[in-house]
C-alpha cells in the first residue's frame, strides 16, 4: 500500500541512501548531491509513494544527473574526478589509498551501465528486484549483467597496472 | 519476518561474493546537503503539487459522455434522413410501375416512308407523371438494374433476348435508310418530294 510522503520518510530515505544515490549520480555528473537533493524534492511532489521508492528514486537521479551533463565536453574525464570525490576510503583498513585509487580506476573502465548495476547493488544495497525496476529490465537479466560487470571487475583489478609496474621498476 | 514466497536472490561464485564483499568495505562519502533546505522545498513541492489542479476521472468521464451523446445524435439524424430518402424513392418507384403499366402509344419510328396523304401519327403527349415513366434507363447498366428492381432477376434474361432480336432489326432498318440517304442524295430529294 502506497501512502503519502512526509518528512520522515524524507529524512530516511536522505540519512540511509543519500551518499549512495550521489554516488550513483556522480557517474555522470560533477553536481550529484543537487540530482540528489531534486530527486527528494520530486519525491515529495508525488501525491503517494511509487511501488519501488529505492527504484524510483535511482531512476529520477540518474536522469537529473545525465540531465545536468548533457552537452558538457570532456564528460568522461569528470565523470571519474567526480566519481573519485565520491569515496572516503576504508575505515577497517583492508584498502589503502592506492587500492582505493585502484579500484576507483576500475569503475572508470567499466561501462556506463555495468558501473552503475555496481554501484546500485553494492553500496546502494538495492535487491536485484529494484535494480530491475529501476533500469527497466528483467531480474534475471540485472543479475547476469550485475555478474558479467564484477567478473570484468576483477579482472581489471587482477590485471598488473603498466603505470605502477614502470614505477616499482624502471629499468 | 522471512517470507517464503519471496523468491530467493540468487547467489554468486565465491570469488565473486568475496569481491562484492572487499568493494563493500569502501564507503561512498556522505551527502553535504543542508537538510532544512532540502525539507523546506520538499514541503513547498508538496503543497503547490496538492493545489494544482488534476485533471479529474469525473470531468474526463463527462467529456466521454458528450462525445458518444454526440456521436449517437448524429447517427440518429443520418439515419432518419436514409429511412426518408429511401420512402421517398419507393413512392417514386410505384409512381413508374404504374405509368409502365398502362397500355403506351408505340412511337412510329418504322421504315415506312411517311406519305402527304397519311395523317400524322398521333404523338404521345408526356404529362409530368409520364415523365417519370419515360425516365426509365433504357439500356446498359441502368437498364438492367432497373429491370432487375422493378420485374425481377429472371426477366432480365428473356428481356435481353428480345430487345436484342428487335433492337438488331430495328437498326439494320436505320441504317440502310442512313446509307441510301448518304449515297443517294436524289432519292432523299424524290422522296421529300413525294
Amino acid at each position: 500500500m502506497n501512502g503519502p510522503i512526509d518528512a520522515e520518510l524524507l529524512g530516511r530515505l536522505l540519512d540511509e541512501h543519500g551518499a549512495a544515490l550521489a554516488l550513483y549520480a556522480s557517474q555522470w555528473t560533477a553536481a550529484a548531491e543537487d540530482c540528489v537533493q531534486e530527486a527528494l524534492v520530486e519525491l515529495a511532489r508525488q501525491r503517494q509513494a511509487p511501488d519501488h521508492t529505492l527504484a524510483w528514486l535511482y531512476r529520477v537521479v540518474k536522469n537529473r544527473a545525465l540531465n545536468a551533463a548533457r552537452g558538457a565536453r570532456r564528460r568522461r574525464e569528470r565523470e571519474s574526478r567526480a566519481m573519485s570525490e565520491r569515496f572516503v576510503g576504508d575505515e577497517r583498513g583492508a584498502f589503502d589509498d592506492d587500492d582505493t585509487r585502484a579500484v576507483i580506476e576500475a569503475l572508470g573502465q567499466l561501462d556506463a551501465s555495468e558501473r552503475e548495476l555496481i554501484v546500485m547493488r553494492i553500496w546502494g544495497g538495492l535487491k536485484y528486484e529494484e535494480i530491475a525496476e529501476a533500469l527497466t529490465i528483467s531480474i534475471s537479466s540485472a543479475h547476469r549483467q550485475y555478474e558479467r560487470a564484477l567478473v570484468k571487475l576483477r579482472t581489471i583489478l587482477e590485471t598488473p597496472c603498466s603505470t605502477n609496474a614502470n614505477r616499482q621498476n624502471p629499468n | 519476518m522471512f517470507d517464503e514466497r519471496e523468491p530467493a536472490e540468487p547467489e554468486l561464485t565465491p570469488e565473486l561474493q568475496a569481491l562484492e564483499g572487499k568493494l563493500a568495505r569502501l564507503s561512498p562519502a556522505a551527502v553535504r546537503l543542508d537538510r532544512d533546505r532540502l525539507m523546506f522545498e520538499a514541503g513547498m513541492g508538496a503543497g503547490r503539487a496538492a493545489s494544482e489542479p488534476s485533471p479529474s476521472p469525473s470531468l474526463k468521464g463527462q467529456r466521454n459522455v458528450w462525445v458518444w451523446r454526440g456521436g449517437a445524435a448524429l447517427m440518429t439524424a443520418a439515419s432518419l434522413v436514409l429511412a426518408t430518402m429511401l420512402v421517398w424513392q419507393r413512392q417514386e418507384f410505384d409512381v413508374a410501375l404504374r405509368e409502365a403499366k398502362q397500355p403506351a402509344v408505340a412511337p412510329q419510328l418504322a421504315s415506312a416512308q411517311p406519305t402527304a396523304s397519311s395523317p400524322p401519327a398521333a404523338v404521345p403527349e408526356v404529362s409530368t407523371a409520364n415523365w417519370i415513366a419515360l425516365r426509365q434507363p433504357a439500356a446498359g447498366y441502368l437498364g438492367i438494374r432497373y429491370t432487375a428492381v422493378t420485374r425481377g432477376v429472371d426477366a432480365i434474361e428473356s428481356e435481353s433476348r428480345d430487345g436484342s432480336a428487335s433492337r438488331s432489326s430495328h437498326q439494320l432498318e436505320r441504317n440502310e435508310r442512313d446509307i441510301m440517304n448518304d449515297f443517294l442524295p436524289s432519292a432523299k430529294q424524290s422522296r421529300s418530294r413525294s
